[in-house]
């Protein structure tokens, strides 16, 4: 596949092993891996298979998804790119909230990107009550530092309509 | 279940840095304690391209109206206006960053707003933005469409959460206040 990968310069792929919390184990090549900066920092450290123990096998297919389309990313695909993109955070809420803890773990940067951004722009004007709820976070002011967050920028909470709805 | 309030900080801050509208990162911090301890008021995005606020001249009951370009829509800050109209109390409800624009002095932390689309209000005729580096000290004016009335219109500059910097026309600086 990625004939032009760095790693072809030497000629020989290097191989690494990523294993998930669930023990399972995935074989890549390091052009491919070192998208990850904690994994590059392992790689470096000669490290050739790398235990993940925050991150389950479920996730690790996703990741691996994201960094493989990644690794193939040209001046020519961009469009492609931004495509994969869009699908790739259409998971549910709770996949998401995996992905992107384990994508912080990793150190992933333009995954971290794609995924704080996409969580953030559900919360585009959405009342406090609708991204409880889509967050499923439960109130944890008392009923007075809450009136005292509220008043400390009271408009914004109120007037024109907000979007309660939980999409 | 996902626990989206005990997400690490740093991550609850990285989410946080990406929301674009200032009405909406106050809705993120009312949220929960860890949201908003999370998302410190510096996250904020203070140069990414805002939409200035319109604080429209009439007053409901009392409140001052303020319309928001993003979100198309009015609201109203909270405080309640004594003795309309007077530049002093438009001052306290407005809580201008000190922020001046006279010639000069520094505006290196006005929002980029070269790109401000113009958008029609309705009763309004609004003219496209200037950049603020040019000379001119008129950033987006909003005028009565027949002209008849005195423009009351302020065009208020969101420079930090804690302090709006305003515009007014005729005034031909960003007004300071403590």
């Amino acid at each position: 596949m990625a004939s032009s990968s760095s790693s072809s310069k030497t000629g020989l792929k290097k191989m690494l092993t990523l294993k998930s919390s669930d023990g399972d184990e995935f074989e890549l090549e390091e052009s491919i891996v070192i998208q990850c900066q904690t994994i590059k920092h392992m790689v470096e450290d000669g490290f050739s298979l790398i235990p993940l123990q925050n991150v389950d096998t479920k996730t690790l297919t996703k990741i691996i998804e994201y960094m493989k389309k990644h690794a193939e990313k040209t001046e020519s695909n961009k469009e492609e790119i931004k495509n994969f993109n869009k699908e790739f955070v259409k998971g549910s809420f709770d996949d998401q909230f995996e992905l992107v803890s384990a994508a912080n773990y990793l150190h992933i940067n333009g995954l971290m990107d794609l995924l704080c951004q996409s969580i953030a722009d559900r919360i585009n004007n959405k009342s406090v009550r609708a991204v409880r709820e889509i967050f499923n976070i439960s109130n944890d002011y008392t009923p007075d530092e809450e009136e005292k967050v509220r008043d400390e920028h009271k408009w914004a909470h109120e007037g024109g309509e907000f979007d309660e709805s939980l999409d | 279940m996902a626990n989206w309030a005990e997400l690490p900080n740093n991550l609850i801050a990285q989410i946080a840095k990406r929301v674009k509208l200032m009405e909406d990162f106050i809705v993120f911090r009312a949220v929960c304690t860890s949201w908003r301890t999370a998302a410190r008021k510096d996250n904020f995005d203070v140069l990414s391209p805002l939409l200035p606020l319109l604080m429209l001249g009439d007053t409901y009951d009392g409140y001052r109206q303020v319309y928001s370009l993003s979100k198309q829509k009015v609201s109203y800050f909270s405080r309640k206006l004594e003795g309309k109209g007077s530049s002093k109390k438009i001052q306290d409800v407005a809580r201008p960053h000190s922020l001046q624009r006279e010639r000069g002095t520094s505006n290196k932390r006005l929002p980029a707003l070269k790109h401000i689309p113009v958008v029609a209000l309705s009763g309004f005729v609004c003219t496209s933005a200037l950049s603020p580096d040019s000379d001119s000290d008129e950033i987006l004016s909003v005028e009565d469409r027949d002209k008849r009335n005195a423009i009351h219109i302020l065009i208020i500059i969101r420079v930090k959460l804690d302090g709006d910097a305003f515009f007014r026309k005729g005034d031909g600086f960003f007004r300071e206040s403590s």
